[in-house]
């Protein structure tokens, strides 16, 4: 890969040993992808930020990072925890993990990051304008600014998100050139998707079909915002999608085609099953956007849940629907609105059944968390924890 | 016994680019996260369940889900539980930076295909330096 004058002095160390580091994890990176060059970038959404999925590697990670010195030189926002930082006793986290996980968020502070503890920063302020080059971690998150949004990045790792945020640059390869940003594959979807958690088995489908392919999704639905969460984050926890096109549009390159309907959908719903009642519901995976929170708070207002009921959403969400009193009617209910963790990445204890409205939840259940997962849409789930059939 | 040569292209500037071990070759993509056990090096959730990694030479096509796959490896490598070398069809960025920090050989673009052309059992020596991969076949 070519480097600049100044890059090469900045892999030397002439700037610190820190953006030396983050240079030699770069260089590595595009060396291997063959790369012609570094590119600025304008942001970086950073991942690897649990305790429970980083282990004890994060932290030597962070704290190597974070002796050199490491400052970010762009806008860096961070991804879920593992606990909620305020209310972490209330999930039956222990206090070892807990104060595992506040050095692990303090280190990344330290050097400058934005701790939105989210998976989407797309909702905290890190808005990646259309064509803007980024470096985004966080699966979910890099489909739906690839796709959403129009904007630019690979699907990097936790540690090269980093590594950028501190060079504030990317090696230019992959979904940064033209060519690579071509659909390669066609989806025809023949059925009118009723709810997000439709749109996300269709994406669940879409991941476990073509891996990292570019799905060109002919559909006639809309795709709203909730919606665009919902099938991103799922056909990059079946797949590995980083990029898809959404609309009614004809093309005329031989692609593949697939055709889903309503039979495809409802298979993966039968996919998700459990074997008794679940004994705990979750959402906000992806974080809950107001919108969803709203929903939840008129089904359940003035009613009492009979099986817990959890929400997970940014801290920025939660105030808001605070200062709109949604979260008081959920909380009223009996349930719980989360902030800075999610279903995946929290050391959950004492469940075994989960029902979700996310495929991405359902997905990481058994092996994250030995829980058996059922697939539901949103009122369905939230119903349920009311203990009513309708 | 029989011995094949497949080329590729391959992780430099390892302080070991070489190495060799047993393959386990999968014919699903791997997620780091959710299908490896990260205290144990073994496979769930996955049609190689049970299975480990560890010591092993690893054949896969590509890497999926979870962007902190990465910290997975590194955790594996620092208990000794890491794959000796990794083989895919197309690598992927997760991957290859658990590659990088926990200086484990690897390689792909490799011809003929290796999720094919290797079989689980085959010994496996790489030289991630030179993109080549020996394979002495079990059978």
């Amino acid at each position: 890969m070519y480097l600049t004058k100044e890059e090469e002095k900045a892999l030397d160390g002439e700037y610190g040993e820190a953006v030396s580091l983050a240079m030699r994890v770069l260089c590595s990176l595009g060396d291997f992808f063959e790369a012609e060059r570094l590119i600025p970038i304008q942001s970086a959404h950073i991942s690897g930020v649990s305790y429970k999925t980083g282990g004890d590697a994060l932290l030597t990670t962070l704290k190597k990072f974070s002796s050199l010195g490491s400052r970010t030189l762009i806008p860096a926002t961070l991804n879920p925890g593992g606990v909620d930082l305020e209310r972490w006793r209330e999930m039956g986290v222990e206090e070892t993990f807990f104060e595992k996980q506040k050095e692990i968020i303090s280190l990344y502070e330290r050097m400058g990051v934005f701790a939105t503890c989210s998976c989407t920063p797309y909702e905290a302020g890190n808005i990646p304008a259309r064509g803007a080059h980024v470096s985004f971690a966080e699966s979910s998150a890099v489909a739906f600014i690839n796709s959403y949004l129009n904007a630019r990045t690979n699907r990097e790792s936790g540690l090269s998100a980093l590594a950028s945020a501190i060079t504030g640059k990317t090696p230019l390869y992959g979904l940064h050139l033209d060519e690579n940003r071509l659909p390669t594959v066609r989806v025809k979807v023949n059925v009118a998707l009723e709810s997000p958690t439709h749109y996300g088995a269709l994406g669940y489908l879409i991941g476990k079909d073509f891996g990292d392919a570019v799905p060109l999704i002919q559909s006639d639905n809309p795709l709203p915002l909730v919606e665009a969460k919902h099938l991103s984050s799922a056909a990059a926890a079946s797949g590995a999608v980083a990029l898809y096109y959404w609309g009614s549009v004809e093309v005329t390159e031989n692609l593949e085609k697939i055709e889903i309907g309503k039979g495809e959908i409802n298979e993966v719903f039968e996919s998700f099953s459990l074997t008794g009642e679940p004994d705990v519901v979750m959402l906000g995976c992806p974080h809950y956007s107001i919108y969803e929170l709203r929903r939840v708070a008129e089904i359940v207002e003035g009613k009492r849940v009979k099986t817990p009921l959890w929400i997970f959403t940014s801290r920025q969400v939660k105030c808001l629907g605070e200062q709109m009193g949604f979260v008081q009617k959920i909380e009223r209910a009996g349930g719980k609105v989360f902030c800075d963790t999610c279903p995946i990445v929290a050391p959950l204890k004492g469940f075994s059944g989960l029902l979700t409205d996310s495929a991405k939840a359902a997905h990481y259940a058994p092996s994250m968390n030995k829980m058996e997962a059922s697939l539901q849409p949103t009122e369905k789930c939230v119903k349920a924890a009311l203990g009513s059939k309708q | 016994m029989t011995k094949i040569v497949l080329k590729g292209f391959g992780l430099k500037a390892l302080k070991s680019p070489v190495a060799e071990g047993e393959a386990l070759v999968s014919e699903s993509p791997i997620s780091f996260l959710g299908n490896v056990n990260p205290e144990t090096g073994i496979i769930q959730n996955h049609p190689l369940e049970g299975e480990s990694v560890a010591g092993r030479v690893l054949v896969f096509p590509t890497g999926v889900g979870s962007t902190v796959g990465t910290y997975v490896i590194i955790n594996l490598a620092e208990k000794g539980l890491a794959p000796r070398a990794m083989i895919q069809r197309k690598a992927d960025t997760v991957t290859l930076i658990g590659a990088v920090v926990a200086g484990i050989p690897l390689i792909h673009r490799v011809t003929p295909d290796p999720v094919e052309s290797i079989k689980t059992g085959d010994w496996v020596k790489v030289d991630s330096s030179k993109g080549i991969i020996e394979v002495e076949k079990k059978k």
